[in-house]
């Protein structure tokens, strides 16, 4: 929330192109406290589009993950092995700064491209090559997910008529070419540096914003001299060669963000890890037995001039977080996708346990002190008229926010409880049995 | 497929319903009980409130709708806010349930 009361939303924007893979959006939106549009903007055509996240900065611009198109062509000239490029090409991830413009306008003024800072021990006639465990600050295009097993076409079309590809533009060609699924940014302006998070490579990462945008795609330049190199990043240092499956600590995570300034633990960063270590197999994701989310908050390493540190052959710590909360048996607290956290003026916690549709407040010593399940589901329906089924994520959220009485944005707002109170979702009943 | 996770969701809901009629915990009991990731048995609305709390409001998007709601430390909606288009976050994390490798 703005501290004009507006708020700015991810809008699914009704024609993007290309893009597939989850999270898509397209467009953003300021909708003032009484519901005007006082923004509208579209991010999409058939070379980039937006998706998941994005954050407003102290001088209004927004800076927001996008996809970009390369072709298997250019995938393979960086350096990407080709049984991990699809035939669609691949999708890598960039962020843009976006200078609001009127009602609909944007200008781009500043940009960072994770295709920039790559890296590659697979191929010594392609670009990138080098050993991954001595650039820690470059990610190897290599690092990831391997492919989906392959389909039929047939199978694929089986599945479109089951209603079980709801991704718009989804192909059999362009599975696995959203290669990093970017999910959450964050900026500091303090630091003047941005944070995200990247599921696919359960990683989270630092960069440089007071970069040029010329800097921005070199190794030289901005406040730390790095360019648009990573500064730090954290939760799987197998993706640079200094780890293994024993020592990754995030798996599929979302929402990472500073603690702001005034919150206790100010600085340091908070991530809902959907599955934290020892929990389950991130391959099995799906199952209900067993598996736990937590939220942690991490400390990076830094020295006296604020560059973040790494040993060498090390990856970059902490070794382990600062806090942590889980529920007191583990288990009753677990979204496998979706969910975040973040920290309250009084050193609480808040968090959303996305695919439950349950957001909480926790002490520090992690005694939950209110708790809430939301209980409303709207009725968008498909494009045909058809009804989305409510099954399974009927209540479930992206995020859920707290929002101090002392905000600005509420200041003069006479909040009491609307009259009549939405109608909770009820799920409907069973369909009749059919006669033998 | 869809048929039958349709009925196996169904199955889940009726069981987790027969437990909650035999069963008379408060909402915090039945919270913590239920094992399905999305809780679709479990009670909703306000579950847990402490007094001393700082005051202020959650604010979250209510999934399938142009809405956004605000929701006070009774539980009660007081500041609705509509979009124009749908947020489309939602519909793309049901993929999840056919490729597991999603978030």
């Amino acid at each position: 929330m703005s501290d004009d009361g507006s708020i700015y939303q991810n809008v699914d924007d009704p024609d993007f192109p290309v893009f597939a893979g989850g999270g898509e959006s397209g467009r953003l939106q300021k909708i003032s406290w009484d519901n005007k549009v006082l923004w509208d903007f579209e991010y999409s055509n058939e070379e980039y589009c937006h998706h998941h996240d994005f954050t407003v900065m102290p001088n209004g611009h927004i800076l927001a993950i996008a996809w970009e198109a390369k072709t298997v062509e250019q995938a393979l000239a960086a350096g990407r092995k080709p049984e991990l490029t699809p035939k669609a090409g691949i999708w890598p991830d960039k962020i843009v700064e976006i200078e609001p413009q009127g009602l609909h306008g944007g200008k781009v003024v500043w940009e960072w491209h994770s295709w920039d800072h790559l890296i590659q021990d697979f191929d010594p006639k392609k670009a990138n090559y080098g050993k991954p465990a001595d650039h820690p600050e470059l990610l190897n295009i290599n690092a990831g997910e391997p492919l989906e097993p392959a389909i039929t076409q047939d199978s694929f079309d089986i599945l479109l008529a089951q209603d079980k590809i709801p991704w718009r533009n989804q192909t059999l060609e362009n599975e696995g070419s959203d290669i990093y699924h970017l999910n959450a940014i964050k900026y500091n302006a303090a630091l003047d540096q941005i944070t995200f998070s990247s599921p696919h490579l359960n990683e989270i990462f630092i960069i440089d914003h007071s970069t040029t945008t010329a800097e921005a795609t070199s190794h030289k330049g901005g406040r730390r001299g790095k360019g648009g190199d990573f500064l730090w990043r954290w939760g799987n240092a197998q993706n640079y060669s200094r780890g293994d499956s024993t020592t990754q600590q995030l798996f599929g995570q979302h929402d990472v963000q500073w603690i702001k300034e005034g919150m206790p633990g100010a600085g340091n960063m908070l991530v809902y890890n959907n599955h934290p270590p020892g929990s389950i197999d991130s391959d099995k994701r799906g199952s209900d037995s067993l598996n736990y989310s937590a939220v942690y908050e991490l400390t990076p390493p830094v020295d006296v001039k604020g560059n973040y540190v790494i040993e060498p052959g090390k990856p970059f710590g902490p070794e382990k977080p600062t806090w942590e909360y889980t529920a007191p048996d583990k288990l009753s607290f677990y979204s496998s996708f979706i969910s975040g956290a973040h920290r309250m003026k009084n050193g609480n916690t808040f968090i959303n346990e996305g695919a439950r549709g349950r957001f909480f407040e926790v002490t520090p010593d992690g005694k939950t002190v209110w708790e809430y399940a939301n209980p409303y589901r709207g009725e968008i329906r498909k494009l045909n008229g058809d009804p989305n089924s409510p099954i399974p994520m009927a209540y479930s959220l992206f995020r859920a926010s707290f929002i101090p009485a002392d905000h600005p944005g509420l200041a003069g707002r006479k909040l009491v409880p609307i009259d009549p109170q939405p109608q909770p979702f009820k799920l409907p009943p069973p369909p009749p049995e059919k006669k033998k | 497929m869809k048929t039958n996770q349709f009925f196996l969701y169904l199955l889940l809901i009726l069981l987790m319903a027969s437990c909650n009629s035999e069963n008379k915990q408060g909402p915090k009991g039945d919270a913590k009980k239920d094992r399905d990731m999305f809780g679709l048995g479990i009670k909703r609305g306000l579950l847990q409130n402490t007094e001393g709390l700082a005051d202020g409001y959650a604010m979250y998007v209510v999934p399938n709708s142009a809405s956004t709601y605000l929701i006070n430390r009774k539980g009660e909606v007081v500041k609705r806010m509509e979009r124009q288009l749908w947020l489309g976050l939602f519909v793309f994390e049901r993929r999840w349930l056919h490729l597991s490798k999603r978030g």
